[in-house]
C-alpha cells in the first residue's frame, strides 16, 4: 500500500481517523499500533513483520536492562566509599556497554546481513577468496520494509537510554508503536523517542485546524510526487538507461530532472506522512527546509534529509568524537601538530565516519560510498581552503553580503548537489563519470526531440512549471511566511477556490493511471 | 461545551459542503473528459474492450469478461460461425473483477445478453491490499471518470465540454486479439503448482456483485478457465468450482479438459504457456461453443439475415489473419 494509492488516501487513512477518534482517548494509541501493523503487513510480505518484532523486543528488553544497571548504581552509591563507588561505576558502565554491544549486534547485525551481506561478500571474494579459489555465496534476502529507518530509530533509543538522556520505556506497546508508526515506517522522517513517544501514546482530541492543515500538507505532497516527480521519472529513466546516446544539454537536463524528481518525491512523501500524522494531532519533525536555497554544502545538509543528518551527528559524530581513542588522537595532534591542523584534523576524522555511514546507509554499493565521499571531500575542501577563499574574497574586494554573491553561492551549491545526484542515480561510479564528461560535449535539445525522450512536450512543460512553483513556494517560506496560515486567514470563498483548484491540478495533471507506471518511492528501497 | 458542540457541527457542515461542491465540479469535468467515441484517438483506454457499445442495440447474445487469457483464447467471430451466437469479448489486460463489474454495468446500457461468460483467471490477480486499491480505483473511475481520463487534458478541445458521446466504432474482431506466434510450453504438469488459491475479500465482494447484477438483468452466468500453464493450478480450479457450485453456475475449465478439447502445448501457446495463440484459441472456442450449445438455449442466428455482417466479418477475419 503506497502513500499515494487511493486505498491509503481514501480507505486506510480515512478508516484510521474514524477509528481513532471514536475510540476512548486512553485506547487511541492501540488503534495507531494495530493500524500500523496492518499497514506494514498490507505493504509487504506477512512474515517480514518478524524482523521488526525482533527489533522491538530486543531494544525494549535491552533498554530495561540498562535501566536496571543504572538503578543498581543509584541504590548502592549511598552505601559505598568513594573508591568502591568508582569501581562499581566502572563495572556497571562496562556492563551497560556489553548490553549496547549486544543490541547493536542484533539490530545492526540484521541490517548488515540483510542489506549489505552481498556487497561485503562480493568485496571479500574479489579481494581475497577468489585468489584462494574460494568464494562466499551470493544470497537472496528479502529486505524488510523500512528496516534502514526503524533500525536507526531503535539504535537512537537505546543509546539515549545508555547515555541517560531519558529513562527506558516500561510499556512494550509504546516502543512497538514508536518503531512501526505508519507515517514514518516507509521512509521516515527518522524520529527520536523523546520527540514523538509521548505524542503517540496520549490520545488527541479531534482538531479541525490540524485536520485541514494536515489535508493541505498531503495535497502539497501529492502535487510534488504525482504531478512532478512521477512525470520526471520517465524522462530521467530514459536518459540514464541510455546515457551513451546523449550528451551536453540533454544529459544536463536528465541530471537536473533527477534532482527535481528526488527532491519533489522524497519531500512530497514526507509531506504526505507529516500531513497524515498531523490529522491525528501528532507533529512529526521536518525533513526538508528549502535545501536548494543553501549557500554551501554544509548548509545544504542541514536542510536536506534533516532527520538523517541529525541522527548521524548525534549517534556517529558524537560517538566517534567522544570515544577514548579519538580523544587520545586529539591530544596527540595538539601536542605534535600545528594549530591549523590540530583544529581541523579531529573534525576531518569524525566526519569521515559520518559520510561513510551516510553513503552506505543509502545502499550497499560502491557508488553510494562514492556519494558519501563526494560530499566529504567537498566539506573538507571548504574547511581546509577557507583561509585561501577568504584571501581571494578580500583581494577581489567581493562583498559577501551582496545579493549577486549570495545568488552565486546558491547556484554553486545547486551545481555541486546535481553532481552528487548524478552519482546517486547512475548505475555505477564509472557511468556517473561518463555522464559528467558528456555534459561538456556540445549538443542541443530542440523541442521536437523531447517526445523521443520518454515524455511529451506537455509533460516537459508541467515539470518545468511544477518545479518553478515548488521553488517559488520555497522562496516565500524562506521569508518566514506560512502559506497554510495565509490561506487559512483568507475569506471562505477564496480559500475554497484555492483548495478546489489545487485538488483539480493534482487530479488532472497527476502522472497516474493508464500510460504511467506507478513509481515506488525511491527512499522506500533504502 | 455547547459552543464546542456548535463549532463541531459548523465544521462538519462546512466539510460536507466543501466535499459536495468538489464532487459537483469533478462530475461536471468528468463529462467533458469522457472520450466521445470508443476509439483510441478519442481517448478511450482500451478500444477493443468497449466495442460492444457500437454493436446494434441489444444484438449480442453473449458478452464475455476477463484478462489477456480471454482476448487471446476466445474468437467471437468463430463462435458465431460455428454456433450462430453473436458475442463480444470485453476483455482487457490485467482485468480485475471490480473493473469487470463496472464494465458489465456499462454493457447493460447497450446490450441485453442471454449469457455472461467470466474467464476466471482475473479472480486471482493480486494481494488483498492491491485488490482493495484496484477496487477503490475502479469505483472512482466509474463514478468520476475524470480520474480515469484526466490525461486527456493534453488534447481535449473546448467543444468536448458540451459534446455528447456517440459510440460508433465497430471493432470487427469483436474483442479478440490475434497472435500467430508459436512458443511451446515445456514445463511439467502445472496444475499441481502452488500459487495463491484464495480470492481476496474485495474480489469476493465484487464477484458476488457481478453475478447478482447479471442475474438481475436476466442473464445466465458461466465461468470459463482458458488454458494457462503459467498461472492456473488445481487449487484455483477447486476454489472456483466451489463458488460455481454454491451459486449454481456452470464452470468449464479447459485446463482440466485440455486433452478433450484437442489442445497441445507444443503448438497452441504464443509465449511458452502463458497465453494461447490463434491455433489454441480456435480449439478453445470450438470446445466452449459446444459446451454452450449443450447447456444453454441460445438462438442460432446464422440464418438470420439481420446478422449477415457477422458472416462477412468472419470471412474477412479469416482472410486477413
Amino acid at each position: 500500500m503506497s502513500y499515494t494509492s487511493f486505498l491509503y488516501l481514501f480507505g486506510f487513512l480515512g478508516g484510521m481517523l474514524l477509528c481513532y477518534f471514536i475510540t476512548p482517548k486512553r485506547f487511541r494509541w492501540v488503534i495507531l499500533l494495530l493500524g500500523s501493523y496492518l499497514f506494514y503487513i498490507a505493504a509487504s510480505k506477512n512474515w517480514v513483520v518478524i524482523f521488526i518484532l525482533v527489533t522491538t523486543l530486543s531494544i525494549y528488553l535491552g533498554a530495561l536492562w540498562i535501566e536496571k544497571i543504572n538503578d543498581i548504581f543509584k541504590k548502592l552509591k549511598g552505601t559505598l566509599s568513594r573508591q568502591e563507588k568508582k569501581e562499581l561505576k566502572e563495572k556497571l558502565i562496562f556492563q551497560k556497554k556489553i548490553v549496547v554491544v549486544i543490541l547493536l549486534i542484533i539490530n545492526l547485525g540484521l541490517l548488515v546481513v540483510l542489506k549489505y551481506y552481498n556487497f561485503f561478500a562480493g568485496g571479500l571474494n574479489s579481494a581475497l577468496f577468489n585468489h584462494l579459489s574460494m568464494s562466499l555465496p551470493v544470497l537472496k534476502f528479502v529486505l524488510p520494509m523500512g528496516i534502514s529507518f526503524y533500525t536507526l530509530q531503535a539504535i537512537g533509543y537505546f543509546i539515549d537510554v545508555y547515555r541517560g538522556k531519558y529513562k527506558a520505556e516500561k510499556h512494550l506497546g509504546k516502543i512497538a508503536l514508536f518503531l512501526i508508526y505508519f507515517p514514518t515506517i516507509v521512509q521516515g522522517p527518522i524520529t527520536r523517542y523523546d520527540q514523538i513517544g509521548k505524542q503517540l501514546y496520549e490520545g488527541h482530541a479531534f482538531n479541525y485546524l490540524n485536520f485541514t492543515h494536515g489535508s493541505q500538507l498531503i495535497l502539497w505532497g501529492l502535487f510534488k510526487k504525482i504531478v512532478i516527480a512521477d512525470r520526471a521519472n520517465m524522462f530521467v529513466n530514459h536518459i540514464f538507461q541510455d546515457y551513451a546516446q546523449y550528451s551536453g544539454i540533454v544529459v544536463m537536463t536528465g541530471i537536473l530532472f533527477y534532482t527535481i524528481q528526488l527532491y519533489t518525491e522524497f519531500s512530497g512523501a514526507v509531506d504526505i506522512c507529516r500531513g497524515s500524522s498531523q490529522m491525528f494531532g501528532i507533529e512529526l519533525p521536518k525533513n526538508f527546509n528549502q535545501p536548494f536555497l543553501s549557500k554551501d554544502i554544509n548548509e545544504f545538509w542541514q536542510r536536506w534529509h534533516i532527520t538523517l543528518g541529525l541522527w548521524l551527528k548525534e549517534y556517529v559524530f558524537f560517538s566517534v568524537s567522544l570515544s577514548k581513542p579519538f580523544k587520545k588522537f586529539n591530544t596527540f595532534v595538539k601536542k605534535f601538530g600545528n594549530d591549523y591542523l590540530s583544529k581541523l584534523l579531529p573534525a576531518t576524522t569524525a566526519l569521515f565516519f559520518v559520510w561513510i555511514c551516510n553513503g552506505l546507509w543509502h545502499g550497499a554499493s560502491i557508488k553510494y560510498v562514492g556519494y558519501g565521499m563526494y560530499y566529504y571531500v567537498i566539506m573538507l575542501c571548504g574547511m581546509y581552503f577557507e583561509p585561501i577563499f577568504k584571501k581571494i574574497i578580500s583581494v577581489l574586494r567581493i562583498n559577501i553580503e551582496s545579493k549577486w554573491f549570495k545568488t552565486f553561492q546558491v547556484i554553486r551549491t545547486i551545481v555541486l548537489v546535481n553532481i552528487g545526484m548524478l552519482i546517486f542515480r547512475a548505475d555505477s561510479l564509472q557511468s556517473a563519470f561518463q555522464m559528467l564528461k558528456s555534459c561538456f560535449v556540445p549538443s542541443q535539445l530542440p523541442l521536437n526531440m523531447i517526445p523521443t525522450l520518454g515524455i511529451d512536450i506537455h509533460d516537459f512543460v508541467i515539470i518545468i512549471i511544477g518545479a518553478a512553483v515548488v521553488y517559488g513556494i520555497g522562496l516565500i517560506k524562506e521569508k518566514g511566511i506560512s502559506i497554510r496560515e495565509s490561506i487559512s486567514s483568507m475569506k471562505l470563498p477564496l480559500r475554497w477556490t484555492i483548495y478546489i483548484a489545487a485538488i483539480l491540478v493534482v487530479v488532472i495533471f497527476g502522472a497516474y493511471g493508464k500510460g504511467y507506471d506507478a513509481v515506488s518511492f525511491i527512499y522506500a528501497t533504502f | 461545551m455547547n459552543k464546542m458542540k456548535s463549532n463541531a457541527v459548523k465544521n462538519l457542515i462546512k466539510a460536507c459542503s466543501f466535499l459536495l461542491i468538489l464532487f459537483i465540479i469533478l462530475n461536471l469535468l468528468s463529462a467533458a473528459f469522457l472520450p466521445k467515441n470508443n476509439t483510441l484517438d478519442a481517448g478511450i483506454d482500451y478500444e477493443s474492450t468497449y466495442g460492444y457499445r457500437a454493436e446494434e442495440k441489444d444484438s449480442l447474445d453473449i458478452v464475455s469478461f476477463g484478462n489477456s487469457d480471454l482476448y487471446s483464447g476466445l474468437v467471437p467471430l468463430q463462435l458465431f460461425f460455428e454456433q450462430g451466437y453473436t458475442n463480444y469479448a470485453a476483455a482487457r489486460p490485467l482485468e480485475s473483477i471490480s473493473n469487470a463489474y463496472y464494465t458489465l454495468m456499462d454493457v447493460y446500457k447497450y446490450q441485453s445478453p442471454d449469457l455472461i461468460i467470466l474467464e476466471v483467471d482475473c479472480l486471482f490477480h493480486s494481494s488483498e491490499a492491491n485488490d482493495a486499491d484496484d477496487a477503490i480505483t475502479n469505483v472512482l473511475y466509474n463514478y468520476l471518470p475524470i480520474f480515469k481520463y484526466h490525461d486527456r487534458w493534453k488534447n481535449i478541445s473546448l467543444s468536448e465540454f458540451t459534446e455528447n458521446v456517440h459510440y460508433d466504432h465497430i471493432v470487427t474482431n469483436k474483442g479478440y486479439i490475434y497472435h500467430k506466434t508459436v512458443e511451446a510450453y515445456q514445463g511439467q504438469d502445472y496444475m499441481n503448482n502452488k500459487k495463491r488459491k484464495y480470492m481476496t475479500t474485495s474480489t469476493q465482494i465484487f464477484l458476488d456483485k457481478f453475478v447478482k447484477l447479471a442475474k438481475e438483468n436476466g442473464s445466465e452466468v458461466m465461468f470459463v478457465a482458458i488454458p494457462s500453464a503459467k498461472t492456473w493450478t488445481n487449487d484455483k480450479h477447486k476454489t472456483v468450482a466451489d463458488y460455481a457450485k454454491s451459486n449454481d453456475i456452470e464452470f468449464l475449465d479447459l485446463n482440466v479438459e485440455f486433452d478433450e478439447a484437442g489442445m497441445d502445448w507444443a503448438t497452441d501457446s504464443r509465449d511458452g504457456g502463458n497465453h494461447l495463440n490463434y491455433n489454441g484459441a480456435k480449439k478453445a472456442t470450438s470446445y466452449i461453443g459446444q459446451f454452450i450449445s449443450q447447456h444453454y438455449q441460445i438462438e442460432d442466428k446464422r440464418q438470420n439475415e439481420l446478422y449477415n455482417q457477422w458472416e462477412i466479418d468472419y470471412q474477412k477475419f479469416i482472410k486477413n489473419k
